[in-house]
């Protein structure tokens, strides 16, 4: 099994063990432990690691021995944060990169989009990963807090067909995810859990060990995986409504804390979505002027646009300011799904 | 030349223990409650795909990866100072010492929810190291091979501590010494001070 | 006190920003030529005037505190007011990165030692606040500030002010990434909260 995994490249090794592998056979593999890389993973090849080890070895005789540790790092939901100023000061300085690289603006929105798919991708494994935990998983309780805010709001929130003219509802799921108190609750539920930090070597300080717990949010337990509170994977979403559900619900709360405020299927296009935000944050300090209205959006099509075209349902994904109200900023992200898509639809679903 | 190197200063000097507490104090009060925050692991995916896109870029290039991390860095770092002296509105630091316990108390925990410890002072008193027991940028990343000896994979806060410090007019050498992703014991930015620029501190101040 | 302009200059005494919130007639109205002179003057001025301080204070200085009060809620709605449109604006209002209703809730030092900080005159009062960085933010105001305690207070109310705008200085232009630093300011949503500060200080 190793020496089969080991010829695989990385993503294929996800999708067959997500789709092929009971997931009974696979807990005792720390391979189950579907790593998200960075981007960074080696080309091609899989290293099968022991969950006791915790750091990189490389034996003196034979340098082709590589333990990566990347495999026994927990994949649950840690809910640690960073300050908004932070991430919008990166946001700024990889807008400023791309467009010192870019000649025309399509060209920069072009690469801000694909810059956005690559994270899109990786978001569509992970939450669909934390999405499937079972809510009655008793050891899990601060992981499920937030699958369960993020499996059940996908159930609460009904998906709106009104036609875009029409006066949108925002389908807010108030209770759950924007409430900033889950974050207290959450930790103080997971402080019950054995805090086991991963034992370093002796010659770090006991202070930098603190330090790092003092870091994050909610302390976890490292030995804790993700795949342990899993039961059974949720299905994958075949329908177009559903996966876009799962956008407007799980993947906007994750990036932004909020689900997005409409969800409107367009009445002159049937395979035009709108998914609309009042107010993006990540742009929301950036001057809108007529040179790069809407263009910083593309960031969030792209994630979105990657998400869907490797989830199976490829499609174009454009920004469009649209003010309303009191709403300055709103955008709305059009999504076209290529004909096929619309087809297969209607050929399964009638 | 070995220079000797000793253990933070802070902890064992009892005259610095109430400025070191009210600085610790005001960065935790500030995180808590004046600060919006985000989703750390978004941005961490972030960096981490800019980083992958510039090495991919730069195909193998790992020196040039770190040069242009270190320079998006520097870009942030002048603009990130003014938010941070807007936010806490900070006396100037009259000792190297303090610069240091304020970089590392205050502004690692406003933006970033990190206290790196301050260690490894040199002899003339004008060298410090930042202390990460974990990459702080890195979540979920494993350098591939061959640039495991090259890349600094967070060599953007280098960048930053230099631009920012730079803008208070203090000129500054800031690189990474070890990283956990190489598999060192810890991560370690060291940050040696070159000079005051007395010349640029703005007239009003004495 | 109502603020009848705001300036901001670089480090290298260039103007970056001004803004006119007087509905005057244009006879008293600058042009933007007088604006860059004032804005040179000013930072000139204010270098020069560091150096002015007599010996005497200089070879014993006295124990001055820096120190600045916080006076709540200057340029941003009380939410603790019985006005009820305010609270409702409160509410609705957010302060881009800056939690909870108002940019800073403690004192703060000056770093504005030597220079000039207040200047008096028949016509108007001018304040003046500068960053670490060398950025000044310049307000001039309407009322004459009569000279004693009422100086010192307005003095207070202005700087805390002022710092506003520079956090939000530091929020609208700062985090555009289309902005180059020491250029002028064209930031619609920076305008925008500029003259949010100002009309709530009324």
């Amino acid at each position: 099994m190793c020496r089969f995994l080991k010829h695989l490249k990385p993503l294929t090794v996800m999708t067959f063990a997500v789709f092929a592998l009971p997931w009974r056979f696979t807990r005792g593999w720390v391979l189950c432990e579907l790593c998200i890389y960075s981007g960074m993973a080696p080309p091609g090849l899989i290293y099968t690691s022991r969950a006791d080890t915790g750091g990189i070895q490389e034996t003196a005789q034979d340098d082709t021995v590589y333990v990566s540790r990347l495999y026994s790092e927990s994949l649950l939901s840690k809910r640690n944060e960073v300050s908004l100023s932070a991430m919008c000061f990166l946001y700024q300085g990889i807008i400023a990169h791309f467009h010192k690289r870019s000649k025309t603006l399509q060209e920069f929105e072009g690469m801000l989009s694909e810059f956005g798919a690559k994270i899109g991708l990786r978001l569509l494994e992970l939450l669909n990963f934390r999405s499937s935990i079972s809510p009655t998983s008793a050891s899990a309780a601060s992981a499920a807090n937030t699958a369960r805010s993020n499996v059940y709001s996908s159930n609460i929130s009904t998906p709106n067909l009104t036609k875009p003219s029409a006066n949108s509802v925002a389908v807010r799921d108030s209770a759950n995810l924007s409430d900033p108190q889950l974050d207290h609750s959450s930790s103080s539920m997971s402080a019950a859990t054995p805090v086991t930090q991963e034992k370093r070597t002796s010659n770090t300080t006991a202070n930098t060990a603190s330090t790092v717990a003092t870091g994050t949010t909610t302390p976890h337990n490292k030995n804790e995986y993700l795949s342990e509170h899993i039961t059974k994977m949720k299905r994958r979403d075949l329908k177009i409504l559903d996966i876009l559900q799962f956008i407007h619900s799980t993947l906007w709360s994750y990036l932004f804390r909020h689900v997005s405020d409409d969800l409107v299927k367009s009445s002159e296009r049937s395979n035009e979505f709108m998914i609309i935000d009042n107010n993006p944050i990540l742009t929301q300090f950036i001057n809108p002027s007529f040179n790069h209205n809407g263009s910083c959006d593309y960031f969030v099509c792209g994630i979105i646009s990657g998400f869907l075209n490797n989830a199976g349902f490829p499609c174009d994904v454009t920004a469009h300011p649209v003010p309303q109200g009191e709403f300055e900023r709103r955008t709305v992200f059009l999504i076209k799904f290529n004909d096929q898509v619309v087809e297969r639809e209607t050929l399964r679903y009638g | 030349m070995p220079q000797s190197r000793s253990s933070s200063l802070s902890s064992s000097n009892p005259a610095n223990a109430p400025q070191v507490r009210h600085l610790k104090a005001l960065g935790d009060d500030t995180w808590k409650n004046k600060v919006e925050k985000v989703n750390a692991e978004f941005f961490h995916l972030t960096y981490g795909t800019i980083v992958a896109q510039l090495c991919e870029e730069y195909a193998g290039d790992y020196a040039r990866v770190n040069g242009e991390l270190f320079q998006i860095g520097y870009n942030l770092g002048v603009r990130l100072i003014e938010d941070f002296l807007a936010r806490t509105a900070l006396p100037r630091c009259d000792t190297f010492l303090k610069t240091s316990e304020v970089v590392s108390k205050c502004a690692f925990k406003i933006f970033l929810n990190l206290t790196p410890e301050v260690a490894h002072w040199n002899a003339a008193r004008d060298s410090f190291d930042l202390v990460f027991g974990e990459n702080p940028l890195a979540e979920h990343v494993e350098l591939p091979p061959g640039a495991s000896g090259q890349l600094w994979f967070s060599n953007v806060l280098c960048g930053v501590l230099r631009g920012a410090l730079e803008m208070v007019q203090l000129d500054c050498d800031v690189e990474f010494v070890s990283d956990t992703l190489r598999g060192d014991m810890s991560t370690d930015i060291r940050v040696k001070l070159n000079k005051v620029l007395r010349d640029e501190i703005p007239a009003g101040e004495d | 006190m109502s603020i009848e302009a705001i300036l901001i200059v670089n480090k290298s005494g260039g103007l970056i920003y001004h803004r006119d919130f007087n509905n005057k007639t244009s006879a008293t109205h600058l042009n933007g030529n007088d604006y860059l002179i004032l804005a040179s003057t000013v930072h000139s001025v204010f270098a020069i005037a560091s150096q002015v301080t007599p010996k005497a204070l200089k070879l014993s200085p006295p124990k001055i505190d820096f120190t600045i009060p916080y006076h709540p809620y200057v340029g941003v709605p009380n939410p603790n007011s019985s006005n009820t449109s305010n609270r409702r604006t409160v509410s609705s209002q957010k302060l881009g990165s800056f939690k909870g209703p108002d940019f800073f809730n403690g004192p703060f030092t000056s770093w504005n030692k030597s220079g000039i900080r207040q200047l008096i005159t028949d016509h108007f009062t001018m304040y003046i606040y500068q960053s670490l960085t060398g950025l000044k933010f310049v307000a001039l105001g309407s009322s004459v500030a009569v000279l004693g305690k009422n100086a010192a207070v307005s003095n207070e109310v202005a700087d805390n002010f002022l710092r506003k705008v520079y956090c939000v200085y530091s929020e609208y232009v700062m985090k555009d990434p289309f902005y180059s630093l020491e250029m002028p300011i064209k930031s619609k949503t920076f305008d925008q909260s500029v003259k949010s500060l100002v009309d709530n200080l009324l």
